[in-house]
C-alpha cells in the first residue's frame, strides 16, 4: 500500500545552509494496519509524514533521493496535478494544531465541505451534507447537527481535534496521517479519540500512520512502530514486541523515560544531553554520543540496519536484543 | 542553600470561588438585560479548600476546563476570587494592595506551561532572570553576575547563557530558564502549571529531576498542577483533583491507585492506566460529556457518573474516609 524506499531529504536552512534531515528511511505500511512513529521534536518523523504527501514547500528542499510509492503512485515524480487528487481524497492529514490548521471566519460545517467540493465540484448539496455528517459521526460527535454552525472559537479543544479527523475522514481517504493529534488532551479524552481512530481502520480497513513523541498513546493505536533518532530511522517491528524488549538503546531510554503509572513509585530516567541539529550529528552511530553502551566502533560510521528475530530492524551494532538470523 | 524558615502551612486555601459570565455580545447582553434574564455564569472554582505543608508537594489533577489554572491564576492575583481566603505564610493573599501584596507574594512563584510563550524573546537570559529581583527591588549591589550566574548553575545551565536570548536555548532549556526566574526571590511555594507537558518525554525527565532536587535542597512547596495522571503521582506527596470546579477528592499519592475512589478519579485512572501501562479498558467506563451541562444544585459529576442515585441530587459534602483520605460523593466509604 506504502512503500518507503532508502528516502533521504536534506532541507535548505534559512541561511543556505544545507540540512540532512533524513537519512535512509525504508518503510512499509500494509492496508488496515496502524504504523506508529515515535521520536523526539527534531527527528524528522513529521517531515517524513510531509513527503508522503509531497506537503513541503518546494523552496524548502534541497534534495530528495529513493523513493516513495503511494497506492501504486511514484510520490517524488509525480506531477502536481496527480498530488493534488491525492491529497484529502486519498491520503487524510489530521494536524497537531487544531487552532492553526483551521479557519477560524468558517463554520464547521464550511471547513468539512471544503474539501469534498474541492474534489467533487458536482456533487449535490444532499450528497455533499450526507458525507459531512457521516465523517462527524465517524469522528465521534454524537449530534453532529448542533454544531454544524459553530466557529473554531466556539468549540472546545477536544472537539476541534475531532473536527480535525472529521475533515479528514470526509472523502474516506485510503490512508490517515494523524500528527501528534492527541497531545495535550487529558487522557479520558484522548482514549476516547483513539479508540474511534483504530475502529475507523480496522472497520474500514483504512491504513494509519500515527505519530507521536509518546509511547503510550502509539502502543494504544498501533500494530507496528519505527522509531527516528536525528533523522535516522533506528528501529522498527511490532510494536507490543519492541516496547516490551527493546533492541536499540536509544529505543530503551525512551521506555524508561516514560512516566509509569504502577504501584510501585519509580521515577522516569532522563536522557542526558540533547537531539544533535541536522549539521552536528556525530559521524558514527547519530545516537553514539548519547548512547550509554556505545564502544570505539559506534562513533566511526554509521551502522547499517540489520534485520533481527521476528522481522525487526535495527540500526545500531550491538543491539540490545539478540536472536540474529 | 538557605532553607526557607517559617510556619509550617505554606499555603492554606479555604472556600476559594470564582465564575465567569458566560460571554454574550453586547446587543444579546443588553437585551437579555431588558428582559430581566439573569446573565450565565460558569463556576470555575466551587468552595476549594487545601492545604500545603513546607516541602510538601501538592499534585492537582483534571481534565481540560475542571479549574486548574484558574486556581493558579486566582493564587497569583491575576483574577479576584469571589469568595473564599487564602493565607500565604500566614499572611492573607487577597485584599491586599501595593507594596504589602508584593511583599506576599514574594514567596510564591509560578512556572509556565509553554516555554516558548513565557520567555520574552527580545530580552536576554540577564534580563529575565534578574527582572523579579528588579521588581522586588532586590537587585544586589555587588557581584551581580556572580550571583546570577549561580542561579544559572543551579538550574543546570551554564555561566555563557547569561546575555544569550531565548531563541537560542532548546525547549528543555527554556523550561530550566523559567524555573530559574520563579526561583530568584528564593520562593516557599512554587505553582508549576503543567509546567512539562509541552516537552519531549527524555527532556520532561529531565525536568522532573530538576524540579525534585530543588525541592529537597530548599525545603520547597510545590503546587503541581497536569492532566497527565502518571507525572502527577510520580512527583507528589499528595494529590487533589478537580471536577468542573469542584474538589472531588484527596488523597495521599501512595494511595492513588489503590484506594482512589471517587467514580472521576476511578475514571482518569483508567483511561491513564490504558494509555502508560497497556491495561484493558473496563467496558463500563463512562464517556465523557463534551458540552457543558448546566450546574444544579447536585453532585457535579451526576451527568456522566455510572453509580450516580437519588442521593445525588443533593451536592456531597468532602468528607474523611481514611486518614488524609477526603472524597465527596455519597458512596464514598460505604
Amino acid at each position: 500500500m506504502l512503500s518507503i524506499d532508502n528516502f533521504s531529504l536534506q532541507l535548505k536552512g534559512s541561511d543556505g545552509r544545507i540540512l540532512p534531515v533524513l537519512e535512509n528511511v525504508s518503510l512499509r505500511l500494509d492496508k488496515g494496519s496502524c504504523l506508529g512513529i515515535a521520536g523526539e521534536s527534531g527527528s524528522g518523523k513529521s517531515v517524513l509524514a510531509m513527503s508522503i504527501a509531497a506537503l513541503l514547500p518546494t523552496g524548502a528542499v534541497h534534495s530528495r533521493s529513493g523513493k516513495i510509492e503511494f497506492d501504486g503512485c511514484e510520490i517524488l515524480a509525480a506531477s502536481e496535478a496527480e498530488l493534488q487528487k491525492l491529497r484529502g481524497r486519498k491520503v487524510g492529514f489530521v494536524f497537531q494544531e487544531p487552532m492553526t490548521a483551521m479557519n477560524p471566519l468558517m463554520t464547521l460545517y464550511e471547513q468539512i465541505v471544503e474539501t469534498v467540493y474541492a474534489h467533487y465540484p458536482a456533487s449535490s448539496r444532499a450528497d455533499a451534507d450526507k458525507r459531512v455528517m457521516l465523517a462527524l459521526a465517524r469522528a465521534g460527535f454524537k449530534d453532529p447537527e448542533k454544531f454544524l454552525e459553530s466557529y473554531p472559537h466556539q468549540l472546545s479543544g477536544g472537539m476541534r481535534q475531532r473536527a480535525m479527523i472529521a475533515m479528514a475522514l470526509v472523502l474516506e481517504p485510503a490512508l490517515i496521517i494523524a500528527d501528534e493529534p492527541t497531545t495535550a488532551i487529558d487522557a479520558a479524552l484522548q482514549v476516547q479519540l483513539l479508540s474511534g481512530l483504530r475502529r475507523q481502520i480496522e472497520q474500514e480497513h483504512h491504513s494509519m500512520i500515527f505519530i507521536s513523541h509518546d509511547l503510550g498513546v502509539i502502543r494504544a493505536v498501533s500494530d507496528r512502530l519505527a522509531v527516528f533518532y536525528a533523522g535516522c530511522l533506528v528501529e522498527s517491528g511490532a510494536t507490543r514486541s519492541i516496547l516490551e524488549s527493546p533492541a536499540h538503546p536509544y529505543t530503551a531510554d525512551l521506555v524508561a523515560a516514560l512516566p509509569r503509572l504502577v504501584e510501585e513509585r519509580k521515577l522516569p530516567v532522563p536522557i542526558a544531553g540533547t537531539l544533535p541539529s541536522p549539521e552536528r550529528k556525530p559521524v558514527g552511530c547519530v545516537y553514539s554520543d548519547r548512547c550509554r553502551h556505545a564502544r570505539a566502533e559506534c562513533h566511526k560510521a554509521r551502522p547499517e540496519t540489520q534485520t533481527l528475530a521476528e522481522s525487526r530492524q535495527v540500526r545500531c551494532l550491538f543491539p540490545l536484543f539478540g536472536g540474529h538470523i | 542553600m538557605n532553607k526557607v524558615q517559617g510556619p509550617d502551612k505554606v499555603l492554606e486555601v479555604s472556600a476559594l470561588s470564582r465564575s465567569f459570565s458566560v460571554e454574550k455580545s453586547l446587543l444579546h447582553g443588553a437585551v437579555d438585560r431588558l428582559r430581566g434574564v439573569t446573565p450565565q455564569s460558569l463556576r470555575a472554582l466551587h468552595e476549594v479548600s487545601f492545604s500545603i505543608d513546607r516541602g510538601e508537594t501538592l499534585g492537582l489533577l483534571g481534565e481540560s476546563g475542571s479549574g486548574k489554572s484558574t486556581l493558579a491564576r486566582v493564587l497569583m492575583g491575576i483574577y479576584e476570587p469571589d469568595s473564599g481566603s487564602a493565607k500565604l505564610c500566614g499572611k492573607d493573599i487577597f485584599g491586599q494592595t501595593g507594596n504589602e501584596r508584593l511583599a506576599v507574594l514574594r514567596n510564591m512563584q509560578m512556572v509556565f506551561q509553554d516555554p516558548f510563550g513565557s520567555l520574552d524573546p527580545r530580552m536576554t537570559v540577564r534580563q529575565i532572570i534578574s527582572e523579579p529581583l528588579k521588581i522586588h527591588g532586590l537587585m544586589p549591589a555587588k557581584e551581580v553576575d556572580s550571583f546570577l550566574v549561580k542561579a544559572l548553575t543551579d538550574v543546570g545551565l551554564e555561566a555563557g547563557a547569561l546575555d544569550l536570548y531565548p531563541s537560542e536555548f532548546s525547549g528543555g532549556q527554556r523550561q530550566r530558564i523559567g524555573i530559574c526566574r520563579s526561583l530568584m526571590l528564593n520562593p516557599a511555594l512554587l505553582i508549576a502549571d503543567e509546567a512539562v507537558s509541552a516537552l519531549d518525554v527524555s527532556v520532561q525527565a529531565q525536568i522532573l529531576e530538576l524540579l525534585i532536587r530543588l525541592r529537597s535542597q530548599r525545603n520547597l512547596a510545590m503546587l503541581f498542577i497536569s492532566h497527565d495522571v502518571a507525572v502527577v503521582r510520580q512527583i507528589s506527596d499528595r494529590i487533589i483533583l478537580l471536577y468542573r470546579g469542584n474538589l472531588v477528592e484527596e488523597l495521599p499519592a501512595d494511595k492513588l491507585l489503590s484506594h482512589g475512589c471517587h467514580p472521576y478519579t476511578r475514571h482518569l485512572l483508567e483511561a491513564a492506566l490504558f494509555l502508560r501501562e497497556g491495561k484493558c479498558l473496563p467496558e463500563t467506563a463512562p464517556t465523557v460529556s463534551l458540552a457543558a451541562s448546566g450546574m444544579g444544585a447536585g453532585c457535579c459529576y451526576l451527568s456522566v457518573c455510572p453509580k450516580a442515585g437519588k442521593e445525588c441530587q443533593q451536592r456531597p459534602l468532602l468528607h474523611e474516609i481514611a486518614a488524609g483520605h477526603r472524597v465527596a460523593c455519597h458512596f464514598a466509604g460505604k
